[in-house]
Formats: C-alpha cells, structure tokens, sequence
C-alpha cells in the first residue's frame, strides 16, 4: 500500500514537472507568435470579482459581441476571487492588475486620489455622457474629469410580502407614518412587521429622508438634529417590537427573513430578484418605492469600469469600457433583468420589460451614491457602532450616539 | 605516547566539530535558502514599512514612501481600538489554549488505547480539522443563530435560548468554542504521533514496579511527552494570538457587535486593506509579534527546553 | 471470563462520551452533506425530505466547471509541496534536534520567531517577489515558495528529540556518515512522525485558498478551493451549492488522513524489535 502511494506520487511530481513546463512555456509562445503574425492585435485582461453563474454568462456574452465587433483587441477576463480589495492591492502594488477592472463607487474616492485609476476623458463623447444617470456618474468623478463608467446600479426599495399585506389589510406605506402603522398590524403569529439589520448601509436612507446628511463639503455633518431624526425612527420600529435584526430573527441577512417569512418587508436592492426565486420561490412579493419621511431620499450602490494607471493599451482599454457599458452591452444587462442598466435610454427599456421593478429605478433620482470620501471605512464603521449601541438598548438617545460616533473620527 | 594520544584525540574532536558544522548547515541547507528568498526579504520590506506612511495603492514605491519613525507605534499605544483588540486576543487565548490542548491530549490517550473502532473515533475527532476555516464558520452561524441547533438543544433541555453572534457578552465566548471545536482535531494529531515516540518498554518496566494506569500517565507519558506538550503549547499560543479567520466570517469583517470579535489581525487586515494604512498595520504586526515572542520565551524557560539538545 | 468483567459501568460512561464527542464533530460534517444535497428553498428547513435530495449540485458544479482540470492542479501541488515538506522540514528538524553545529540556537529561535509574524504583512511584498520572478500563474509560483514550513520544521524537531539517541550512536559506530545514518536509520525510525507531517502537510495544502487565489490568475491555474469561489459571488446565498464544493474539497483530504493515521502504530518499538 504504502509504496503504491509512494510510486503514485512520484508519478505525479514527474507528471506536474513536465505539465509545469509546458503551462509557463504556452503564454509566451502564444504571445510572440501571435506578435509576429499580427502586430496590432492586442489583449486586454478584464477583472471583477466572482459572481452568480448567470451574472457570469451575461458578462461573458457582452464580451463575445464585443470581440466580434473589434478582432484587433481580444478581452481576457480575470476572475478575482478571495477577498477583492485584498488581491487588487497585492496586483497594483506589483503593477500586475488587469488594464479595467470594476470598482465600488465606495472605493473610488480613494482611487481617484491615489492616482490608480485613469481619467477617460479623452476617449468620452461628451454628448453620450448625458445619458448616463447622472446620480450615478458623479461618484466616479472629481474635479470635472472622469474616471469610471457605471455599468449597473441599484437602489434600496421597500420589498413586501402581499400575501401578508392582504391578509392584515394593510396598503403599501409611502410615508413614515404608515410605515409604521403597516409593520404594527402585520407583526403578529411570529412574523414581524419588517427586518432591519444594524447595518449603516440601510439606516442611512432614513437620515437623508429626514432631511440630515452624512458628509458636506467632506466634513462630517451625520451628527445634526435631522439625521438623529432618521436614527431614532429606524430604531425606534426595532424599540416598539414591529421590526427586528436579521440575526434576532435567526437568518443570515434581510433578504432571507422576507424568503422564509419571517417578516412581511424588508430594505434590500435589485439582487433579491433573483434570490427570491431560488430562496423562497412560494413568496408572492412586490416592490414599492422607500417610504418618505420630510423628503425623499435613498442609497445607489454602483460599480464602474475603470482603467489601471499601469495599463500599455490605453486605447483599447477605452475601448473595452466604452463598449461593457455602451448601449448595445447594457442593452443585454437590461433584457437578463440581472442588474439595473446605468444609462437614462437602457432604464426605460428595463422599466418597460419588467413593470414591477420600476420602484427600484424611480429612486434613483432621490439616490445619493453609497460613497463617504476617503474615510468612508471608518464613517461607516463609526455609524455602525452607533446603531449597534442603540440596538442593543447601551444607549437610547440616537444624538447621543450620533455625537459620540462623531467624536471618535475626529 | 601519552601525548599524542591526547593529540590524536583532540584532533578528531576538532575534526568532529568541522564535521558537525558542515553536516549541520548542510542539513539546514534548503530550507534556510528558501526562507531567505521567501520569506526574511519580504519580513524585513514589513519591518522597514513599519516606520512609514504607505499604501499599496500609492503611486511612489515602498522605498521612496515618506518615513515617520516610530510614529506608527506611538500612535497603535494610543489607539482605543488596537487595545480593544488585544484584550480581546488576550481573552481569547487564555481560554482558549488551556481548553483545546487538555481535550486534544485526553482524546489522544483514549484513541491511541486499545479501544473498539479506533480509526473511527481518530477520523471523526479529526474531520473538523480537514473542513476549511470558512466553512466551518458558515455552518457554526447556521448552527449558534437564533432558530439555530445549539439554541433549538438549549430550549429542549429547558434552557433559555441567546442570540450567540450579536450579543456583546457572547460573541466572542462563540467564536472561542469554534476555536476549539475546530483545532482540537490538530493537536490531538500531533499527542498522538507523540505518544508513538515513547518506548513500550518504559510503560513494561513501569509494569513490573506496579504502577496503576493513572501513576504510568503522571511518570511516564507526561515527562515523555514535554517535547509535543512544548510544541502545541507555543504553536496554540501563536495560533490563537494571530486569530483572524473566524472573527471575520463571525462578524462579517468589521469586529462586531460593538468590536467584541475585534481581534488584532483583524484589525491588522482592516487598517492595512481597508483603510489603506500599511505602515500602521505593520507596526501593530510588529507590536505583537513582540507580545508573543516575549510569551513564548517564557515558556521555553518553563519547559526547560534550553537544557534539552 | 476476563471479557465479561470489563462491560462495567464506566466502561458505559467512557463509551457513551467518546461517541458524543464523535456526535459534536461528525454532526456539522453530517449536516453539510444533507445540506449539499438539498434543493435551495430547502436549505432552512431543519427537517430531511428525502424525496427532495438528489446530486444536481455534484452535477451541476460538475457540468458547469472545469472540475477535473483544478482537481488535477490541486493533487499537483499538494503532492509536491507535501513531498518538499516532508524532506526540508524532516532535515532541518533533525539538525537542529541532534546536530551540534555553530548558530543551531539562534537559528532555532528565529524559526520560532518567524512563525509569529502575522501573514498579511508579508504577502504583498512576498507577492511583489513572485511577480518579479515571472512565477505568477505558473506551478513554480504555487509550489517553490511553500516547500518548507516553519511549523513543519518545529514539529520534526519536536519529535526527534524525544527519539532515543542509542541507535544512531551504534550507526555511528558502524560507519555511517550523518546522511546515510538519516536516511537509513532515522527516518525509518520517525515514521508516526512523518505520517503525522505528511496528513498535515497534505490537508493543509490542499484546502490554502489564500496564495492559490492570488497566484492563479487564469481558471487553468487554480486549484479546487479558488475555482470553487470563483462562483460563489460576493454574498453566500446559495448554501447548498457552496457546501456541494466543501464536501468535495473534504472528501480528498478524509481519505487522505484513513491512509494514513494507519501508520500510527508504535514506531521505535516495533523498528527495534524488527531490525
């Protein structure tokens, strides 16, 4: 037994030295020949990070039209899997990363200022900017350049049980007021009315909704008397028993308290479409825009393209960014209903194929980018620890916390 | 005669000493070659990073970036956090390596008896071991949630049920018994190779003086076994200081509730990749390497191990 | 007669908790298993519907992946950094265990010291190495940089000094030089340790995710934990899916250690006796 395992192994270092070989040999090989036969033929490597398996085959088929349009530029894609802010560091700092990537409009502040990415300007059509939503644009701007396309967005949205709606006889709340009136009457045999997780991420559409604000001008503002406001309303359903965390309610996330019944609404985006027909595909659920509180407000989570500082193609990186979310390639993410497509002309096109998830495109004109400047982690951070303070009943004031999170980033 | 007997002698002393050097470096040969290249020329680009300010993302390289001397480490001593993180590592440890090595040494001596389905309690006991650090930790929030098992076992028993994850006071006890849970398989691997090494003859000699079982443990396989206790002693110690896995599928990365499951690689890795402060992050790597160094120092006085070779 | 006697009371007991321990580690295992095999909508329910569980998450990572191509870099790299571990570390151990040579304690001390160091401050500028030496996405990259461990190192040291100096010194007598008395007489002696190194070696190996990911930067390259988060997306949301690929990594590494743990048999007495 034991020199069979010692003979197999032998095999397979002899095997693996030989197939070692042949793999580093086969790029350069590919390479230099292809040199040779056609000197303008250049690849771009694309990266992003691991997705669902249908995310994967829409990305896949916009590259395929992308190389059936342009044979002088061939798109290599680089899935990054791990931990994608982790990995991207290691590849920039050895000027490794692929020419475009996708990047969180949460990063883009520090990248911009860092000089990783590079503005598109010159390759943009300045005409066909405008159609682009321009909530959207703005977070991969700064000082009047571009540095990134948005590829597809979401924004956060009220998704609700109508069984359950029926049953209690309640309507679909547009107000902070009925808000509350609907999570009090459905909350009964075990359900809770709506899930709210101690997450900064979906408190902060309340904050805005009542008139605060995170940041202005790069200061700190979330401490004013409107955004406490907002705080204490979203803890306050939690307080009066119509609303609880998904971890209270022993699920992983919202999204899955609204999948196993376990509360008739919930705040998530776009990507609980397809969660709920693999998750809980028995739910009848809609979607309805955020309810308002003084004003409208909501969160835009977007990711762009963007080109790596280190790029030798600037060109064609252009080319690939300006084709993944040009008309044709958003056009494609629109019919897949996957993600919301970021241009004004493909929305409408989104809007009419599937009806019942215009809400999700309506806010957007309310939305302000998921994005807090350079110090984004750490604001976060901050205001995470505050809702959890308030949560957890340490403390009771939603100023208070407010401040107190203030203080600790100064 | 008399002399050059001594001279002889001495001669093949020396001649064993070059010898043993040669044979020794020899010995040591490929692994301290690999070491170098792989692994002292990036620890020392950490150590210089440590008395900088610098990011991976920053367009000028590490040797260029602008040092602050011991400003990082200043400012780590001063950080609310950074000492919240160690004293949560420092709780983690305590209870965590006392635990997990006398369960590890126990289940050792009892598979390595003679007992009925041997291979079938040293494979179970090692599963956990096998089963990756993240996989483990997606089934313990299955398992410790609220509607989870442990909560479900609790509630049958007549006991009252807690939210494991988001609780202050509980969140890290959790990730402590997941700890255990999931390296006592490793260690009990090496007790069991351990007590391999003893002689039978030590146990057969012990015997024939009457020895009771328990009398055989304390005088023979304990004393046998300083060397594995030594090594599973500072390899837990190592592991448990440098715990970062659990705490950040536990917490999703950011060390809570409140930075209860804050541990100091934790916040290492959220200072370093997410806020992009890497001279900081290598000053507290440093920080603590220096806390179990001195730790680990004081063990090997303990042990005696300098007085072994 | 003697038989009898031993079905007392405390034998129950030591049987009864032996098997519930096996209950609290086999019982996550179980779980995912059933798990992997359940359709998604189901995955909450604590309840096993039988008629519900099939492999159509086997078969679908299966179908989807190339499954047999990151199978076959996996076993590749583990076995050869498993086999270069196995000899590095035994060597070094041995060294620093039995070896009387200028700088053995200092260089005992800075294994010892190097094992301390927080991985994440090192794998960028580790990183920026293997760039610069066009090893990345190569099995240069995976292999050559892990074939010594520092743990492994330690362990081996561990063991050879609980291993009785007698018989080398016989050799010794015989002889032999210190490579030949290693090879033909140590290593043969240090099989429990050497089992021992090789499960953790090989387990270890085959389940890294960290520098795989980062090394692999084409599918061809990875091995079985990066392909499989390459489809996990950024949110775990489909539980059976993703325990379908933990129970395949788990599988290779089971049998694995069932092969192995048979060497744990009482080395030194056993080689004494025989030889």
């Amino acid at each position: 037994m034991r020199k069979l395992i010692s003979l197999v192994l032998v095999l397979a270092l002899i095997g693996a030295i030989l197939a070692g070989c042949g793999t580093s040999k086969e790029p350069q090989n590919q390479e230099t020949s292809q040199k040779a036969k056609k000197e303008e033929t250049v690849t771009i490597t694309l990266g992003g990070w691991a997705s669902s398996p249908a995310e994967t085959d829409l990305l896949d088929a916009q590259i395929k039209e992308f190389e059936k349009t342009h044979p002088n530029i061939k798109i290599e894609k680089q899935v990054i899997t791990g931990d994608y802010l982790q990995q991207m560091q290691a590849r920039i700092a050895s000027k490794t990363e692929p020419d475009v990537y996708y990047l969180d409009v949460s990063q883009a502040p520090t990248f911009i200022e860092k000089g990783v990415i590079l503005p598109l300007d010159e390759y943009l059509d300045k005409e066909d900017l405008k159609d682009f939503e321009p909530n959207l644009l703005k977070g991969f701007q700064k000082d009047g350049k571009t540095y990134g396309l948005p590829k597809d967005y979401n924004t956060l949205a009220l998704f609700y049980n109508k069984d359950m709606f029926e049953k209690a006889g309640v309507k679909v709340p547009t107000t902070w007021k009925e808000l509350e009136e609907a999570a009090k009457a459905l909350t009964k045999d075990g359900v809770k009315g709506i899930v709210l997780s101690n997450d900064a991420a979906r408190f902060i559409p309340f904050i805005y909704q009542a008139g605060g604000k995170v940041l202005e001008n790069g200061e700190i503002v979330f401490n004013s008397n409107e955004a406490a406001k907002g705080l204490d309303f979203y803890y306050s359903l939690i307080k009066k028993g119509y609303a609880d965390t998904p971890q209270n309610l022993g699920v992983g996330w919202n999204g899955d308290a609204l999948a196993q019944k376990k509360a008739a609404m919930c705040i998530e985006g776009g990507w609980m479409i397809p969660f709920m027909k693999d998750a809980g595909p028995d739910v009848n659920y809609g979607i309805a825009k955020l309810p308002k509180g003084e004003k409208e407000g909501d969160l835009a989570f977007t990711v762009a393209y963007v080109m790596s500082r280190n790029t030798k193609h600037k060109e064609a990186a252009a080319e690939v960014i300006k084709f993944l979310t040009g008309k044709k390639a958003q056009q494609m993410t629109a019919d897949s209903g996957l993600a919301i497509p970021t241009r004004i002309s493909m929305g409408e096109v989104y809007t009419k194929k599937y009806p019942e998830r215009k809400p999700l495109v309506e806010m957007v004109q309310y939305s302000k980018v998921f994005q807090f400047g350079t110090k984004g982690p750490k604001i976060l951070d901050a205001l995470n620890k505050a809702g959890e303070k308030l949560q957890l009943g340490q403390e009771t004031d939603a100023k208070k916390v407010l401040e107190e999170a203030a203080n600790s980033l100064k | 005669m008399a002399v050059k007997i001594s001279r002889a002698k001495k001669n093949s002393i020396k001649k064993n000493k070059i010898r043993d050097m040669i044979d020794g470096w020899l010995f040591v040969l490929p692994f301290v070659g690999l070491a170098l290249i792989f692994f002292v020329g990036p620890l020392l680009v950490a150590f210089m990073l440590s008395f900088k300010e610098y990011s991976f993302l920053d367009s000028v390289t590490m040797w260029q970036a602008k040092w602050v001397g011991f400003n990082n480490y200043i400012n780590a001593f001063k950080d609310p956090t950074f000492k919240k993180a160690l004293i949560n590592t420092t709780i983690y440890s305590i209870g965590v390596v006392p635990v997990q090595l006398v369960i590890a040494l126990a289940l050792a001596i009892v598979v390595d008896s003679n007992i009925k389905g041997k291979t079938f309690f040293r494979t179970a006991y090692y599963i956990p071991t096998i089963t990756s650090t993240v996989a483990v930790a997606v089934m313990f929030l299955f398992i410790f949630k609220t509607d989870g098992l442990l909560n479900k076992i609790l509630v049958f028993f007549g006991l009252q049920p807690y939210n494991w994850f988001n609780s202050i006071h509980l969140a890290l006890p959790s990730i402590m018994i997941m700890a255990v849970w999931s390296s006592v398989g490793l260690y009990m691997v090496i007790f069991l190779a351990g007590l391999q090494d003893i002689p039978t003859s030590l146990y057969e000699a012990a015997s024939i003086d009457g020895a009771s079982k328990w009398q055989k443990l304390i005088h023979v396989t304990l004393p046998m076994l300083k060397p594995t206790i030594f090594f599973n002693l500072v390899v837990s110690l190592i592991g448990t200081f440098q715990v970062f896995d659990q705490a950040y599928v536990v917490s999703k990365g950011n060390g809570g509730p409140l930075d209860s499951t804050m541990t100091v690689v934790l916040y290492l890795y959220r200072t370093g990749f997410r806020e992009f402060k890497m001279g900081y992050a290598s000053a507290i790597a440093f920080i603590l390497f220096v806390i179990i160094f001195v730790l680990t120092l004081i063990q090997k006085k303990l042990f005696g191990e300098e007085n072994r070779m | 007669m003697a038989r009898k006697k031993k079905i007392s009371l405390s034998r129950i007991v030591f049987y009864f908790l032996l098997i519930s321990y096996s209950v609290i580690t086999l019982g996550p295992f179980i779980w995912s298993i059933i798990t992997s095999l359940k359709p998604t909508s189901e995955v909450n329910n604590f309840t096993v519907n039988f008629s519900t569980l099939s492999f159509d998450n086997y078969i679908f990572l299966w179908k989807k992946f190339p499954f047999a191509r990151w199978a076959f870099n996996s076993l590749i790299v583990a076995s050869i950094v498993t086999l270069g571990n196995l000899l590095f570390n035994s060597m070094a151990g041995y060294a620093l265990a039995r070896i009387d040579f200028p700088g053995r304690k200092a260089l005992y001390l800075a294994i010892l010291a190097m094992m301390m160091v927080p991985g994440q401050v090192v794998m960028v500028p580790t990183f920026i190495l293997l760039t610069k030496l066009g090893w990345i996405n190569t099995y240069k990259g995976l292999t050559i940089p892990f074939l010594f461990s520092l743990f492994g190192i330690f362990l081996m040291r561990q063991f050879f000094l609980s291993i009785p100096k007698s018989v080398e010194e016989a050799a010794t007598i015989d002889g032999l030089s210190r490579f030949g008395i290693f090879f033909r007489i140590v290593m043969p002696m240090a099989k429990p340790a050497l089992s021992t190194q090789f499960i953790l070696m090989f387990t270890g190996n085959w389940n890294s995710f960290l520098w795989p990911s980062l090394l692999a930067t084409r599918d061809n390259m990875y091995t079985l934990p990066v392909g499989l988060n390459s489809f996990y997306g950024q949110y775990f949301q489909f539980w059976d899916q993703v325990l379908a690929g933990v129970m395949i990594l788990s599988v290779p590494a089971i049998v694995i250690f069932l092969i192995f743990q048979r060497n744990f048999i009482k080395g030194i007495s056993t080689t004494g006796m025989k030889g």
